[in-house]
């Protein structure tokens, strides 16, 4: 397979894509949306070649809020 | 002082002038409305002049002053807020078509900050639409049309602060808010000829900004000099409650050292334009004047992978009911209609494994850097984009060399400063990245530098 043929994950992101966004995504997105995922998918497979521990944590959007817990009746 | 030095000044002359009563905040706001409404517009730089705020404003100011009121080195000055930051009752359009008449009905957190420090807002300014996030290809990707370097109108100002870095460039104001969540302030202050400061992720708060990357948004001031961001920083950072990712400076900060210890980036040298090389070189020999310079190898990441990967799941997410509203199809780039798809279908398992290497390599490169006070390279390894041309691969690709992928997925502050003049005339320039919260240090070491070149000083060719 070359680069630029699509592969069964490319037609699954597209299928995807086209069932959950259908008016978003008509026909005629194809080329725009297919150079999108190759690049992402090119971004994912980047980072998929890297080892992971157990100890890497993610650093995402998490913030712990503290609120004030209500008094219970004793 | 003529008038053309007035409009080229730094904040602090232009506060002594004030103080002075040599000149007033409503004349300062009326030089900057007629230029932005002039030159400004014709460099596309403009999306809003905001001139009844702006009287409103600087009349206030004036009245302040003359009654002993001084809320400091900002008191009066103009400035221009990047068309995302709302403001309240006035159009923010993210610079995108199908958002012009969008109405906010409260700052944003910088805005409310600034107008407490008295600067006076004149114009809210160009962005690239959505501030780039939806993949867009060339410089043409913006409600106000491409964003003119006013060093060469055949060149792009950069992006996505393209009217924040040409408004400063030019004269208009002396200082404009813009934002970065991957090379976005740097980048327009590189090209345009200005020093951009890019905060430490969190110490500016995003409250009332558009939200691309939630994890990567960082809001920073460009001005004149890097001694102006600094002035201008210390005006809008802060805790902020209504932003979950904003930090407290902590307890402790250092002083900026005296001998600083700078890191020059392996490689950072090779290739690249050579007017961009031999403009490095010769400011590292200025940097070797003020302190110790050494190389220095960054832990190997794939920083523009784990930059794009985090950046295009987070825009999907902020953005998902847009883009399902048919909405970016009203976008100026056809490349921004469907841009995100790559986002919309990423698993996450992928986003999650990204976040997980960008922790690993937030702490090794913390460890890298610990010894250095600066981590010098060229801002971008070549001067401004042809205008009517599509982007490099550089800046097609997130790959953006030097310390901007790596400074941006690390959250690490960074200044970008003028070195000197390659093609075309266009301005080449360096980027000092630096320790979390230690914005004072690599000002201190760019204000060094600035104080022995006159690259800041120059004007480029626009009346």
């Amino acid at each position: 397979m070359t680069e630029n043929q699509p592969d069964d994950a490319e037609e699954a992101r597209l299928a995807l894509l086209r069932s959950r966004y259908p008016t978003a995504f008509p026909p005629e997105s194809d080329a725009i949306a297919r150079r999108s995922i190759r690049q992402a998918a090119k971004q994912e497979a980047i980072l998929r070649g890297l080892p992971l521990e157990n100890a890497d944590a993610p650093s995402g959007i998490f913030t712990p809020t503290q609120v004030t817990r209500p008094e219970l009746p004793r | 002082m003529t008038g053309t030095d007035l409009d080229f000044a730094s904040i602090g002359d232009l506060g002594r002038r004030l103080r002075a009563r040599e000149i007033s905040a409503v004349e300062l706001a009326e030089r900057s409305l007629e230029r932005l409404g002039s030159i400004g517009a014709r460099l596309n730089a403009v999306v809003t002049l905001t001139h009844e705020l702006a009287m409103q404003q600087a009349t206030v100011a004036d009245k302040e002053l003359a009654s002993g009121i001084d809320r400091g080195p900002l008191h009066g000055i103009p400035y221009g807020a990047k068309d995302l930051l709302a403001t309240a009752g006035i159009p923010t359009t993210w610079g995108a078509a199908p958002l012009r008449d969008q109405l906010f009905a409260e700052d944003a957190a910088v805005v409310e900050r600034l107008r407490d420090a008295g600067a006076v807002l004149v114009a809210k300014l160009a962005t690239v639409e959505l501030a780039g996030g939806f993949g867009y290809k060339d410089p043409n990707a913006a409600l106000t049309g491409p964003g003119l370097n006013p060093w060469h109108t055949g060149a792009w100002a950069g992006g996505s602060s393209s009217g924040s870095g040409a408004a400063v460039a030019a004269g208009c104001v002396p200082f404009a808010i813009g934002s970065e969540t991957f090379g976005s302030i740097v980048l327009p202050a590189a090209f345009c000829g200005v020093s951009g400061l890019r905060p430490t992720f969190g110490l500016v708060s995003r409250r009332g900004a558009m939200a691309l990357s939630w994890t990567m948004d960082k809001i920073g001031p460009l001005a004149r000099t890097a001694a102006d961001c600094q002035l201008v920083l210390t005006a809008i950072e802060g805790f902020d409650s209504a932003d979950s990712s904003s930090l407290v400076r902590p307890i402790g900060e250092r002083v900026p050292r005296e001998k600083p210890r700078i890191g020059i980036l392996k490689g950072s040298t090779d290739g690249g334009e050579l007017e961009v090389r031999d403009n490095l070189l010769a400011a590292l020999d200025v940097l070797k004047e003020i302190g110790t310079v050494v190389e220095i190898e960054l832990p190997d990441y794939p920083y523009g992978a784990i930059g794009e990967v985090v950046i295009i799941a987070e825009a999907a997410s902020a953005f998902e009911e847009f883009i399902a509203s048919g909405k970016a199809r009203e976008l100026t780039s056809v490349d921004d209609h469907f841009g995100l798809a790559g986002g919309l279908t990423m698993s996450a398992v992928d986003y999650l494994r990204a976040t997980r290497i960008r922790q690993r390599a937030v702490h090794e490169v913390a460890e890298a850097i610990a010894p250095f006070d600066a981590v010098v390279a060229p801002t971008v390894p070549s001067t401004a984009n042809p205008i009517d041309v599509g982007f490099r691969a550089q800046l097609d690709d997130f790959s953006l060399p030097g310390v901007t992928s790596v400074g941006n997925v690390c959250g690490l502050p960074s200044i970008s400063i003028p070195t000197g003049f390659g093609d075309r005339g266009l301005p080449t320039a360096m980027e000092l990245m630096g320790q979390p919260f230690e914005e004072a240090q690599i000002v201190a070491i760019a204000s060094a530098y600035q104080s022995r070149s006159s690259w800041h000083t120059q004007r480029p060719p626009v009346s």
